[in-house]
């Protein structure tokens, strides 16, 4: 395939990693305003470059931009970057277009411009520092859009889960359709016998189509409250979103 | 003629002016998009400056002030041929204002206008810097304030400047214009804004300006590494002493 990658924030070498590594045989453009910079990085990763007015057409009609399979920005401007995805899609009609966004506010603008998928670092920082943070509650892990997929984890360690079955979360959503729903004990082994009781540690992980993930969340929480109730009478209120 | 001004407006937390900035900006006939770059996380700004028909656009990265970031931006999300950048905490100005501005350029008078607004505030910066660049760039020594409220100048010289991220900027932007030898005049607006800075943000402001002159200087071939360090720790002497 033939990618085209711009500008050189934090994450480019990250990405040209990330290409080399899937597709070995990929035609790389490394594309910055500076030539110095440009010629650096396509020695480091051993791709072709070349360089100028980022926002300028003719740069990137001289690499024939119009025959990429897919172009990414990444420059730490945001501004750029949208100018950039509106370029690639609408100029040079590439298939596929990322971008790097630097401020996460500035995900509509994003999208309005067409991306196809928006590479937001910021996203891994807060999910594992709520992760890191905190226990007995349900965390979003975060998955590149195009996935599909929402991924909910959550560590117990306050008794509220402890003792339930994993047959009895599973019932909470099977009218949902197609949710995975499994164990990953504090050792790192993945449980997926129905009677397997939740032990203090084990991280209950849930993984569903794209927006049901929510509902699922819902469904399970309020189950083990339910659950909570029955048994001791007293309203825990502990396995919060 | 120049016939398409983008206009982009600054804001920080003060966003009062805005609505006022946006509706006036609007009557002006050569005014063809207004850019909000919004420098804080006030969804408020951005919900305003839309309603009134304005794009806008979060700065890239949160922090202090990060003005060069915010006036990178500006400029790659515009289109105009004449790129004219106000602040908002400037407070309400009228069109005749943005007239003094913009109308040198589309006469042709000019290629880059500074605005001077009356600031107390600015009296350690600029005292700072002048005599550095009486040194070093004495081209662009003579102007009264170097960082400006209000400014505008053709696309061609925000294009090829070497964007710094922080309060340089500016710096970097007259020293470009003197490379392409541009016609750069600066215009009285006879405003006066209060501005309530401490002197230790003001100090930091002018510690970053320096910076920017010297490093610049160093990579033009005007010094050499062991001047620059010595100039710079002169500098932030001097600076010191002017604060206590």
């Amino acid at each position: 395939m033939r990618y085209i990658v711009v500008g050189s924030s934090n994450y480019v070498s990250f990405i040209l990693s990330a290409i080399k590594e899937v597709d070995p045989r990929g035609i790389i453009f490394f594309i910055d305003r500076s030539q110095e910079i440009s010629k650096m990085i396509a020695s480091q990763f051993n791709i072709n470059y070349s360089y100028g007015d980022l926002l300028d057409p003719s740069v990137y009609q001289r690499i024939n931009a119009d025959i990429a399979d897919v172009a990414i920005a990444a420059t730490d401007s945001d501004a750029l970057n949208i100018r950039l995805i509106e370029l690639f899609k609408k100029v040079f009609s590439v298939p596929r277009v990322a971008a790097v966004i630097n401020n996460p506010m500035n995900i509509n603008e994003y999208l309005r411009a067409g991306v196809d998928l928006i590479i937001n670092p910021t996203a891994t920082i807060e999910s594992m520092m709520k992760a890191f943070i905190s226990n007995d509650r349900w965390i979003k892990s975060s998955t590149p859009e195009l996935f599909g997929l929402d991924v909910y984890l959550n560590r117990f360690v306050k008794e509220t889960a402890l003792g339930v079955t994993l047959s009895y979360i599973r019932d909470a959503i099977k009218d949902l359709g197609d949710v995975l729903v499994f164990v990953v004990s504090r050792e790192g082994k993945i449980i997926r016998d129905p009677l397997y009781e939740l032990v203090e540690g084990d991280s209950v992980v849930i993984v569903s189509p794209k927006g049901l993930g929510e509902e699922a969340v819902k469904r399970v929480t309020r189950s083990i409250e339910r659950l909570k109730i029955l048994r001791t009478g007293v309203d825990t209120g502990i396995t919060r979103i | 003629m120049v016939s398409l001004i983008s206009l982009i407006i600054l804001v920080s937390d003060d966003a009062k002016s805005v609505p006022k900035l946006i509706k006036t900006a609007k009557r002006i006939r050569d005014i063809k998009e207004i850019i909000v770059v919004n420098q804080s996380s006030n969804r408020d700004i951005y919900n305003t400056a839309k309603r009134l028909g304005a794009e806008v656009i979060y700065q890239s990265f949160h922090g202090y002030p990060r003005r060069g970031v915010s006036m990178r931006d500006g400029f790659y999300f515009s289109t105009g041929e004449v790129i004219m950048y106000l602040d908002a905490d400037i407070g309400v100005v009228d069109e005749k204002v943005l007239s003094e501005i913009y109308s040198p350029i589309l006469s042709s008078e000019a290629d880059y206008v500074r605005g001077v607004v009356s600031k107390e505030s600015n009296k350690l910066i600029n005292e700072s810097i002048r005599s550095l660049l009486i040194y070093l760039y004495p081209e662009i020594a003579g102007f009264s304030q170097y960082l400006s409220k209000i400014q505008a100048g053709l696309r061609k010289i925000f294009e090829t400047v070497e964007w710094d991220l922080g309060w340089g900027a500016e710096i970097l932007i007259l020293i470009n214009t003197l490379k392409h030898s541009l016609r750069v005049i600066e215009k009285d607006l006879g405003l006066k804004i209060r501005e309530v800075k401490s002197s230790e943000i003001n100090s930091d402001v002018a510690y970053e300006l320096i910076e920017t002159i010297i490093k610049k200087a160093l990579r033009d071939k005007k010094i050499k590494e062991n001047e620059a360090e010595e100039l710079l720790n002169k500098y932030k002497l001097l600076i010191k002493e002017k604060i206590s």
